[in-house]
């Protein structure tokens, strides 16, 4: 696939995320079946562009293409359309995943600019434990913030009562299926990880800052999945787990990527 | 009581009360280790234990939070371990949460593992030249001989990886023979060696003798003639950034008559020069070395199980998600 096809692709993705958003906004002011069809249509749509130009990319690289800032962009973006997909089929969600669509346009906006080269994989990132641990990593992210997003609606809802948003026995749903998702998929981030720790290092845990936030991200999220349980953290109390956990996912993916020295930098 | 006792090790809440508690220490230890490099840098080169005997006792308050994050990590685990035999004893009517307590094992596992690879464990390094064999550290009975050295060009043609091709020994036979680099390490009982880097050692100096009219090797244990009845035996080389140092034995007639230094800064001696010892040297003699990296870890093994149930509980717990989902099996509102 040429870097011509995939700009292409990439642009018409942009655009038309950027419609089906449009159309999410209109119909939080007059909602209609057959809008939500179209803003659906649209959403497919642009997830199939994107899809195809990931698999292009990954079938011209032969590798996941996610050794730099814009590929790390580019699959982070994927991976959250691929939730609020998933969460819009099996719970028609609408405008309530609309902090994640935000989030995959601003990521695809910020990656539009920047080279789409795909550079030569390096032989300590070629193993299959990198493209596992990577999958795992970016699902896991996507899925809180997904539950970010549910849980703010959820205090919103809380307020306002308002039919556009789904009841708070739904928020509250989607909301641990968000969580318990995440957290099952960064524990097969971790574990593959580890194992390619175990491999390239000779240990599989490192003290390095990222490894220490990712066990933190992991604690939380696993204390999390207990939480749902205890009658005074259900509801208000684990939508705002839900915030201060995708705050602490913010600062280990971005955070640390930016301001300190590790062994995952994002650029 | 008993019971009281048992509820309060298997107490959901506590376990949320320790995790959280190993989560906030754990962030603020976090920062501090990577405020203080001097300390904390150099973590992952040694076994924790190693580490604390040679950093950590020097700043007890900066490692402070590792042992009160070790605590209740080891507690937390302690209580999963109670939650993962109190499921367990009823298992006949929980099968269906087999998923989370495998998870719940996977991660008491791993917690165990860790503690023993950190303090009944042990990292070394070993730099290996070209040819030579040296004993395995923490391996009794096993050495390694480091064959060749090859560098992989990539298309920038630059090299980018290196090829390591080590042989095992055990005792005098060869057990096997593998190569090391990227993502391929080599696991002997519980230890794993990764290359780590390379690296080059001057093992000599290659001279010109402008007096005799030819050049030489001063190598440890090279002989030289200088002239029918003169040798120049090489003792020992040694090198820093500026000077080249020989030590050698100059005999005539098969009489030792002089031994010292030579260096390439200062005047030569007065007998090595009469015996027509005027060096002028060309270029160091190098030899490749392998910086390898032993890391013995007795918790491996375990750690390995545990990294599987943790697997294998997050498929089995996603299709018991679903299945609970549809039969409506989930905590309710208030």
């Amino acid at each position: 696939m040429s870097p011509t096809i995939q700009i292409l692709l990439l642009k018409g993705a942009f655009f038309a995320y950027l419609l089906a958003t449009t159309l999410s906004l209109i119909q939080t002011r007059r909602p209609s079946l057959r809008l939500q069809r179209i803003t659906l249509l649209f959403f497919i749509g642009a997830f199939t562009l994107h899809t195809a130009c990931l698999l292009g990319r990954w079938i011209v690289a032969g590798y996941l293409p996610v050794t730099n800032l814009f590929s790390t962009q580019f699959f982070f973006s994927w991976t959250l359309a691929a939730t609020y997909l998933y969460f819009e089929l099996r719970y028609r969600i609408q405008a309530s995943g609309l902090f994640v669509i935000f989030l995959t346009l601003l990521l695809l906006a910020s990656a539009l600019p920047r080279d789409p080269a795909i550079p030569p994989l390096i032989p300590a990132l070629d193993t299959p434990l990198f493209t596992l641990h990577i999958i795992f990593s970016f699902a896991g992210y996507a899925l809180f913030a997904m539950a970010f997003s549910l849980g703010v609606l959820y205090l919103i809802q809380e307020r306002l009562q308002t039919v556009l948003l789904p009841n708070l026995s739904e928020l509250r749903k989607m909301n641990e299926e968000a969580i318990f998702l995440g957290f099952a998929l960064f524990t097969l981030c971790m574990v593959f990880g580890s194992i390619w720790a175990q491999v390239a290092w000779g240990y599989y845990f490192s003290w390095n800052i990222k490894s220490v936030w990712s066990s933190i991200v992991w604690m939380f999220y696993g204390g999390m999945c207990h939480a749902k349980f205890v009658r005074r953290w259900q509801g208000r109390g684990y939508a705002w787990l839900s915030i201060a956990g995708f705050g602490v996912v913010l600062f280990t993916y971005l955070g640390i990527g930016l301001l300190m020295a590790s062994n995952h930098p994002l650029e | 009581m008993f019971t009281r006792i048992w509820s309060w090790f298997c107490s959901l809440k506590v376990a949320i009360v320790l995790a959280s508690l190993a989560t906030a220490i754990a962030i603020a230890g976090s920062l501090l280790m990577q405020f203080n490099p001097q300390v904390f840098a150099g973590l992952d080169n040694y076994s924790f234990l190693d580490w604390q005997r040679s950093f950590g006792h020097k700043a007890p308050l900066l490692s402070s939070w590792f042992y009160l994050t070790g605590v209740m990590v080891l507690l937390l685990a302690a209580n999963t371990l109670c939650c993962f035999i109190d499921w367990l004893l009823r298992f006949r009517s929980r099968w269906r949460k087999t998923g989370e307590y495998l998870i719940h094992l996977g991660f008491v596992l791993v917690v165990i593992a860790y503690f023993w690879g950190s303090f009944a464990g042990d990292r070394a390094h070993l730099s290996l030249r070209t040819g030579e064999v040296q004993p395995l550290p923490t391996q009794p009975g096993y050495f390694l001989r480091l064959d060749s050295i090859a560098p992989v060009i990539g298309t920038s043609g630059r090299p980018i990886d290196l090829l390591h091709n080590i042989s095992v020994l055990h005792g005098d036979s060869i057990i096997s023979s593998t190569t090391l680099h990227a993502n391929t390490p080599l696991f002997i009982n519980d230890a794993t060696i990764v290359a780590s880097g390379s690296d080059q050692q001057i093992i000599g100096f290659n001279v010109i003798l402008p007096d005799l009219g030819y050049a030489a090797d001063l190598t440890p244990g090279a002989i030289i003639r200088l002239n029918e009845t003169t040798d120049l035996r090489v003792n020992a080389i040694h090198s820093d950034a500026n000077n080249a140092y020989v030590n050698l034995t100059l005999f005539i007639a098969g009489e030792t008559v002089w031994q010292g230094w030579y260096s390439s800064q200062q005047p030569v001696a007065a007998p090595l020069r009469q015996a027509g010892f005027n060096p002028i040297i060309r270029r160091p003699l190098l030899l490749a070395t392998s910086e390898l990296t032993i890391n013995h870890d007795p918790g491996l093994r375990i750690a390995s199980i545990g990294s599987i149930l943790l697997t294998l509980g997050v498929v089995v717990a996603l299709f018991s998600f679903y299945a609970k989902r549809r039969r409506g099996d989930r905590p309710e509102i208030r």
